[in-house]
């Protein structure tokens, strides 16, 4: 028999997820990630001097995401969500869980070292590029286990299919793309890209169901 | 009678009540949410979820802050410290006596 609280607290989790702007959220981290990799590789010999004000709207856009990303978050949903499902304040993780997923985050790019280093063919020294070379496949398929796990555990089967699309350009990039480098940033807007678009899908969904009169509020 | 099924009298009794413990069990798992959210979660109408919400209040389990955001009305309704230790001793209780 399951606990009811249990359920309960992944029916929430299930809701935190309801209008996708987390979704949008991530993807578009992860966009810019991918840009910001992308320039800072792009003429990387030359690097002409045009190119510096790109690389430092990337830095400072990041940044800016970093700092503003959850009153930005608030204020949408203050307009958008809490008109029709309800404003809620879910429980912070606590430092023991954050630690956890550090931690393992840590481990995963540290596996995606020593895998490539196992793999580093005749060549006698580690190669950064190899680690490029590896990075998309074994973080696709890592974040589509995650991703299985959440949406068994949720209910969101849309997240299935991420995790799919995830690992299956991962694997295809760490394999096919000649630019290890170029992979990973191609890799990573791949990735933001499918969560704006999962993310905006469910939103314009969400959207269509009808606000509570303000009186219920 | 089994002294562990016994244990079931002592259950806290504002708790117990079927609609009081949906309630309970949805703030204890958030930091805070206003009425909609609740009577989404409880399924609730608005009177029965507002007269449960008042004993609660009235038993110190539960704090509501009546604020606006904007101009809208809003209820904000958080477990206080005494409810999240009842809420914590009253499932412990359950299990105790039933599994």
């Amino acid at each position: 028999m399951t606990n009811p609280l249990l359920e309960a607290r992944n029916l929430m989790q299930r809701d935190q997820y309801i209008d996708g702007l987390s979704e949008i959220s991530a993807g578009t981290l992860l966009t810019l990630l991918a840009g910001m990799i992308f320039v800072s590789i792009w003429h990387h010999d030359t690097r002409p001097i045009w190119l510096l004000p790109i690389i430092l709207f990337f830095m400072l856009s990041i940044l800016a995401f970093a700092v503003f990303q959850k009153r930005v978050l608030r204020a949408i949903r203050s307009r958008i969500s809490y008109s029709r499902t309800g404003y809620v304040r879910y429980r912070e993780p606590g430092k023991i869980r954050i630690v956890v997923l550090v931690a393992l985050f840590a481990l995963s790019q540290m596996a995606v070292g020593v895998i490539s280093y196992r793999f580093r063919g005749q060549q006698s020294t580690w190669n950064p590029e190899l680690w490029y070379r590896a990075l998309p496949a074994l973080t696709g398929i890592l974040s589509s286990i995650s991703q299985i796990l959440f949406s068994l555990r949720t209910g969101l089967y849309r997240f299935l299919l991420v995790a799919v699309f995830s690992s299956s350009l991962g694997v295809a990039i760490s394999f096919a793309w000649n630019d290890p480098k170029q992979g990973v940033s191609v890799f990573f807007a791949g990735m933001g890209c499918i969560f704006v678009l999962s993310g905006g899908i469910t939103l314009w969904r969400y959207l269509q169901s009808p606000r509570v009169p303000e009186e219920n509020a | 009678m089994s002294k562990r099924l016994l244990e079931i009298a002592d259950l806290d009794r504002v708790i117990h009540e079927p609609a009081r413990l949906m309630i309970a069990a949805t703030l204890y798992l958030v930091d805070e949410a206003d009425f909609l959210y609740l009577q989404r979660q409880t399924e609730l109408t608005k009177g029965n979820l507002s007269s449960h919400l008042a004993k609660l209040q009235e038993a110190g389990y539960v704090d509501i802050e009546k604020t606006y955001r904007g101009k809208i009305p809003l209820t904000l309704c958080r477990l206080t410290k005494k409810g999240r230790s009842s809420f914590h001793a009253y499932e412990a209780a359950l299990k105790r006596a039933l599994f």
